[in-house]
C-alpha cells in the first residue's frame, strides 16, 4: 500500500484535535465530570451509542470484507460506489422514505435497527474500497505454500490472508467506530426521544436553554476523546509489531 | 543602534496609535442622539438582518415588502440572512470573547431563553427602545417581558402571538375543549396525538399548558416545587400517544410533518394563525380548526433587537422602527405574507387604521378573537423552562 510522507497532514489533524480538547479541558472542572459520569440520561445514551456503533461497525466490516473477497475483480464493484456520493443526510431521508413503514425496523424505534441499517448502507462501501487494494494484491501462491506445508485450515487462512488484511481492518473500524459514536445526522433524523445517542444529546447540552449545561457537553467530549484515544494506542501498540514483521517480510 | 531603537519605538506607538480608534465601534451615544438625526445618518447604508429562515411566508414578507420600503423611504438596503437564534448568540459570545468589537450583525429577531442568555452576557446594544418613535404604538404589556425576563429596553416587541391547537376536523367529530377532555380522547383514539419533546420550543410550552391546567397557582408560582401532577398527566396519556410515547418528533416542524401526512390528528404552536398558509398552499389538511383550550393559552412576544458590536446601529434602529410601524405591522398580520399577531395596542392607532386591522380576514382555522377572553396566561418563569427540559427525559420519556 501507499505510504506517502504523512507528517504535514497528521501534524495538521493532530493540532486541530488537541486544541479542540485543550478548549473542552479549560471550559471544564473536576464536578463536570463527576455530574457527568453519575448521570444516568448519559450513561444510557452511551451505552445504546456503544450498541448501535460496535454493531454497525462489525457488520459493515464483515459484509465489507466479504464483498471485497467476492466482486474484487468484477465490475460490480462499481455499483457499490453510488452510496458514496449520497451524504449521511440523504441516506438518513432514504430511510424515512423506505423504512417508514415498516414494522419494527422502521425509523423512531428504541432497537435502532433502522440507524444501523444505514450505517451499514453507508459504511459497507467504505470498508469495501478501503480493503480492496489489499485484497485485490493477496498471493494466491501463499496458500499454496501453506498447502504444502501442511498447515490447518484456520493456520493457512491466517498467514495467507489474515495477517495482511488485519492492520487495514483495524484502521477501518476504528474509523467506523469513532465516527459512528459521535455522529449527529442520522440519528437525529432517525433515533427516538430516549435514550438518545451521544451526538445528539451533546448537541441539544451544548445549545440548549441558559446554557449552564454547556460544560457538560464539552466534559463528554474530553472524555470521549480521551476514550478513542486509548483505543488507538491499544490498536497501534498491537499491530506495530506485525505490521513492522509483515513489510520487513517483504522486502526481504 | 540608537537609531534603530527609536525607530522601531516610533513605529510601535504609531502602530498602537492607529490601532484603537480604527477598531472602535460607534460610541453608544448614537442612543442619546434624536431619531431626526439617527435617520439622517442611515441613509445609503446597508443593514444585515440575521433571522430564522424557516418560513416561506416570513421571508417573503421581508424580501418582497420590508426591503423595498426601506430602500424606497431611506435608501437603506436590507439583507436578509438566514441562521438559527441559537447559533446567532454562539457567535456574538465568540466574538465578546474574541473583543471583536465590530462584528457582522445589525438586528437580530430573538425571544425567550435566546434573549436571556443575550442579556446575561451583555451582547445587546443597549437601551434601543427610548429612541424609537413607533414605540408609542406598541402595547406596554407585551414590551415589559420576554417569557418572563424583564426587556428593559434593550429589545422591542415585534410579533404577539397566543398558543392554539389545530386539529382535523374530518377526523375528529366532538373535539376536547379542556385537558381532561384531550386526555380521554387521546385515550380513546391511540396513536392520534403527541407533542414534540420538551427541547423544542413549542413542546415544552405544552408541557407548561399541562402545568396551567392541573397545577395549583401556589405551585405555578414556584421553580422549585414538585410538578407531580404534570408528570402524572403526561404519564397517563403516554401509552396511547404516536408510537406509543416510546418516541416524539423532535421538532415542530416533524409534528407538523405527521400531521401533515395525517399520522396524527392534531398539531400546535404559538401564533393563531399559523395554520392559515399551510391550509391555503395544501400542506395542512383542508378542515384544519382551532382549538383554544379552557385550561388557558399562553402569549408569547418575539422581538428584535441590536448586537453589541453592530457595524450599522443607526441603520438598524430605522429598520426597527420601520418595522413597528401600524403599516408595516398590519402587512404582516394579513396572512397573505405572514399572519402574525400584531405588538401594537391598537387603542393607540387612528380609527381607520384599527378599522383596517378588524377588516382582516381570517380563515376558519383561526380562532376569533373573543375566544380568548379570560383564557390569556402569562409565561411562566423562565427557570420552570429549563426544569421542564432536565426533568422529563427521566421522568416521562424514559
Amino acid at each position: 500500500m501507499w505510504r506517502g510522507n504523512a507528517y504535514p497532514a497528521a501534524i495538521l489533524m493532530a493540532g486541530m484535535v488537541l486544541y479542540g480538547v485543550w478548549v473542552s479541558i479549560s471550559m471544564t472542572s473536576l464536578a463536570d465530570y463527576h455530574e457527568l459520569l453519575t448521570d444516568d440520561v448519559f450513561l444510557e445514551s452511551l451505552a445504546v451509542s456503544s450498541y448501535v456503533a460496535i454493531v454497525s461497525t462489525v457488520l459493515a466490516l464483515i459484509i465489507g470484507v466479504v464483498l471485497a473477497r467476492l466482486l474484487s475483480r468484477t465490475r460490480l464493484a462499481a455499483l457499490l460506489a453510488i452510496p458514496l456520493f449520497i451524504p449521511h443526510l440523504g441516506a438518513a431521508y432514504l430511510a424515512i422514505l423506505y423504512l417508514s413503514d415498516v414494522p419494527v425496523i422502521g425509523p423512531h424505534e428504541g432497537n435502532y435497527f433502522s440507524v444501523i441499517l444505514t450505517y451499514l448502507y453507508k459504511e459497507i462501501p467504505f470498508v469495501f474500497f478501503y480493503l480492496l487494494p489489499v485484497v485485490r494484491r493477496l498471493d494466491p501462491r501463499y496458500q499454496e505454500l501453506g498447502m504444502m506445508l501442511g498447515l490447518s485450515p484456520v493456520r493457512r487462512f491466517w498467514h495467507a490472508r489474515g495477517v495482511f488484511l488485519l492492520v487495514p481492518i483495524l484502521e477501518a473500524a476504528f474509523i467506523l467506530l469513532a465516527f459512528i459514536l459521535f455522529a449527529y445526522e442520522i440519528p437525529a433524523l432517525l433515533g427516538v426521544t430516549y435514550p438518545k445517542l451521544l451526538g445528539v444529546y451533546a448537541f441539544d447540552l451544548y445549545t440548549q436553554g441558559d446554557l449552564s449545561e454547556q460544560p457538560l457537553a464539552f466534559a463528554m467530549s474530553v472524555v470521549l476523546t480521551g476514550g478513542l484515544f486509548v483505543l488507538l494506542l491499544l490498536m497501534t501498540g498491537l499491530t506495530r509489531p506485525l505490521a513492522a514483521k509483515i513489510s520487513r517480510g517483504r522486502s526481504e | 543602534m540608537k537609531t534603530k531603537v527609536i525607530s522601531f519605538l516610533a513605529l510601535s506607538t504609531l502602530l498602537a496609535g492607529c490601532g484603537t480608534p480604527a477598531t472602535t465601534p460607534q460610541p453608544k451615544s448614537v442612543l442619546g442622539t434624536s431619531y431626526q438625526s439617527i435617520e439622517k445618518e442611515a441613509e445609503k447604508s446597508t443593514v444585515r438582518m440575521y433571522m430564522w429562515g424557516g418560513d416561506d411566508g416570513i421571508n417573503a414578507y421581508i424580501d418582497e415588502y420590508v426591503a423595498p420600503r426601506l430602500k424606497k423611504e431611506h435608501n437603506i438596503t436590507l439583507e436578509r440572512v438566514p441562521i438559527e437564534t441559537a447559533d446567532i448568540i454562539q457567535k456574538l459570545r465568540a466574538e465578546k470573547q474574541a473583543n471583536k468589537e465590530k462584528g457582522v450583525i445589525d438586528v437580530v429577531w430573538i425571544n425567550g431563553d435566546n434573549f436571556l442568555n443575550a442579556k446575561k452576557d451583555d451582547l445587546l446594544y443597549g437601551e434601543i427602545t427610548k429612541v424609537l418613535p413607533n414605540m408609542k404604538y406598541v402595547d406596554a404589556a407585551a414590551q415589559s417581558s420576554d417569557s418572563g425576563t424583564k426587556t428593559e429596553d434593550l429589545e422591542a416587541a415585534w410579533g404577539k402571538v397566543q398558543y392554539t391547537l389545530h386539529y382535523d376536523a374530518a377526523d375528529v367529530k366532538s373535539p376536547p375543549t379542556d385537558l381532561k377532555a384531550l386526555k380521554s380522547w387521546v385515550k380513546e383514539n391511540p396513536g392520534r396525538f403527541t407533542y414534540p419533546e420538551v427541547t423544542d420550543f413549542t413542546g415544552n410550552a405544552f408541557v407548561r399548558h399541562v402545568m396551567y391546567g392541573v397545577e395549583s397557582n401556589e405551585t405555578l408560582k414556584d421553580p422549585k416545587a414538585d410538578f407531580k401532577k404534570t408528570w402524572a398527566y403526561l404519564n397517563e396519556i403516554k401509552p396511547y400517544l404516536w408510537k406509543q410515547g416510546k418516541t416524539y418528533p423532535k421538532t415542530l416542524a416533524q409534528l407538523d410533518q405527521l400531521y401533515a401526512k395525517g399520522d396524527v390528528d392534531f398539531t400546535m404552536g404559538f401564533n393563531e394563525r399559523r395554520a392559515e398558509q399551510e391550509v391555503t398552499s395544501g400542506t395542512f389538511p383542508k378542515q384544519t380548526r382551532p382549538i383554544v383550550l379552557k385550561d388557558g393559552s399562553i402569549a408569547s412576544t418575539h422581538f428584535l433587537s441590536v448586537p453589541f458590536n453592530a457595524p450599522n446601529p443607526k441603520g438598524a434602529l430605522v429598520t426597527i422602527n420601520t418595522l413597528l410601524s401600524p403599516e408595516a405591522q398590519l402587512k404582516k398580520y394579513d396572512a397573505t405574507y405572514w399572519g402574525d399577531g400584531t405588538s401594537l395596542d391598537l387603542s393607540t392607532l387612528n380609527t381607520s387604521e384599527q378599522k383596517q386591522f378588524a377588516d382582516v380576514p381570517a380563515a376558519p382555522s383561526t380562532p376569533k378573537p373573543s375566544v380568548f377572553e379570560g383564557k390569556v396566561r402569562t409565561e411562566l418563569d423562565p427557570s420552570i423552562f429549563e426544569m421542564i427540559r432536565k426533568e422529563w427525559p427521566s421522568r416521562v420519556a424514559r
